[in-house]
């Protein structure tokens, strides 16, 4: 089981739950359930059409960082984030974006990792978040 | 019912869900992803430590077949290689439409067993098999101290008649065996045979 933790924006609040509500029922939905879903198996079973670590090839602005993939209406979206150390089972949300609006991820990746330096230096900017959203 | 502004992370799923199902994108979208991730994971987690290659030999897939299986996002797979799967790994398979209510309750369960079921075992349905009887003899017990009236209405119903002495006999000979002291006691079981 992988606890999830949200990072908490300020003013804002949860970062993700806040993304969601913007989105449609359909987007809503698929998230939800891709999520349900990862929080309920081991890291080490997390699918690879459904998370990613990245940092390869030439997103070296992305080291460090993993990815959560949702597709709705054939559009995709990613949640980035991270784990907190190796072996460790929980994994903090940091960016949720629709894909084609950053393909190469320049906007996502660095806010991504100025959200985790924040964390990292300050705990309280991050919450447990449970899934289904409510 | 949870007012949605006193929902939290704690509430319980379906509480949190519940808001939400009503919508038809949100429901037709998670109903689909639930089912298709889950499904995927039910394919690894029955793989467990085996490579896909391995896998594959125990259910008769090649190991690109595996893959697949275990990609939520094909959404090709067969009625008739789910069935033999399940043939293979001797577990069993439901494939139903059903209503709402009784999907969110179905989909509750993320445990490990649900994931990977065990395969068949004649003990677990002898238990099952005692369970019932039990659970069907306690049935007819009940029935037969409930008031009068009620039993009147209800055999007006569909429910079964109370049992007559004859069939209490029958029923006592189904029992268990004993200990040895209350078979070779005078007791009234005994008595009335």
């Amino acid at each position: 089981m992988v606890a999830l933790r949200c990072y908490v924006a300020d003013p804002g609040g949860d970062v993700v739950r806040v993304w969601m509500a913007g989105q449609s029922g359909a987007v809503r939905g698929a998230a939800n359930a891709v999520l349900e879903g990862l929080q309920a198996i081991p890291r080490n079973r997390w699918r690879r059409k459904s998370f990613a670590q990245l940092g390869k090839r030439k997103q070296k602005e992305c080291v460090g960082l993993g990815e959560i993939r949702i597709k709705a209406d054939d559009i995709h979206y990613r949640i980035l984030g991270y784990f907190s150390a190796e072996g460790e089972e929980t994994f903090t949300m940091l960016v949720a974006f629709r894909k084609d609006c950053d393909p190469a991820y320049h906007q996502a990746c660095p806010l991504a990792q100025t959200r985790k330096a924040e964390i990292e230096s300050d705990s309280s900017k991050s919450a447990d978040c449970r899934f289904p959203a409510h | 019912m949870i007012p949605p502004n006193q929902l939290t992370a704690d509430s319980p799923r379906i509480s949190r869900l519940g808001r939400e199902i009503g919508d038809v994108p949100f429901r037709a979208s998670y109903f689909t992803s639930q089912l298709k991730a889950f499904l995927a994971d039910q394919i690894r987690a029955l793989r467990g430590d085996q490579s896909q290659a391995e896998f594959g030999r125990i259910i008769g897939k090649p190991q690109s077949v595996v893959s697949r299986l275990e990609n939520e996002a094909y959404g090709q797979l067969s009625l008739q290689t789910l069935i033999d799967i399940a043939n293979k790994l001797d577990i069993a398979l439901l494939v139903r439409f059903v209503d709402w209510p009784t999907f969110l309750r179905f989909t509750e369960d993320y445990s490990s067993e649900a994931f990977a079921p065990a395969p068949f075992s004649q003990q677990q349905i002898d238990a099952l098999v005692r369970e019932e009887e039990a659970r069907a003899k306690a049935n007819k017990l009940m029935d037969m101290f409930r008031p009068m009236e009620q039993r009147q209405e209800s055999s007006a119903q569909d429910s079964p008649s109370p049992p007559s002495s004859a069939e209490l006999v029958w029923i006592d000979s189904q029992r268990k065996p004993q200990p040895p002291q209350l078979e070779n006691g005078n007791g009234r079981l005994r008595a009335m045979r």
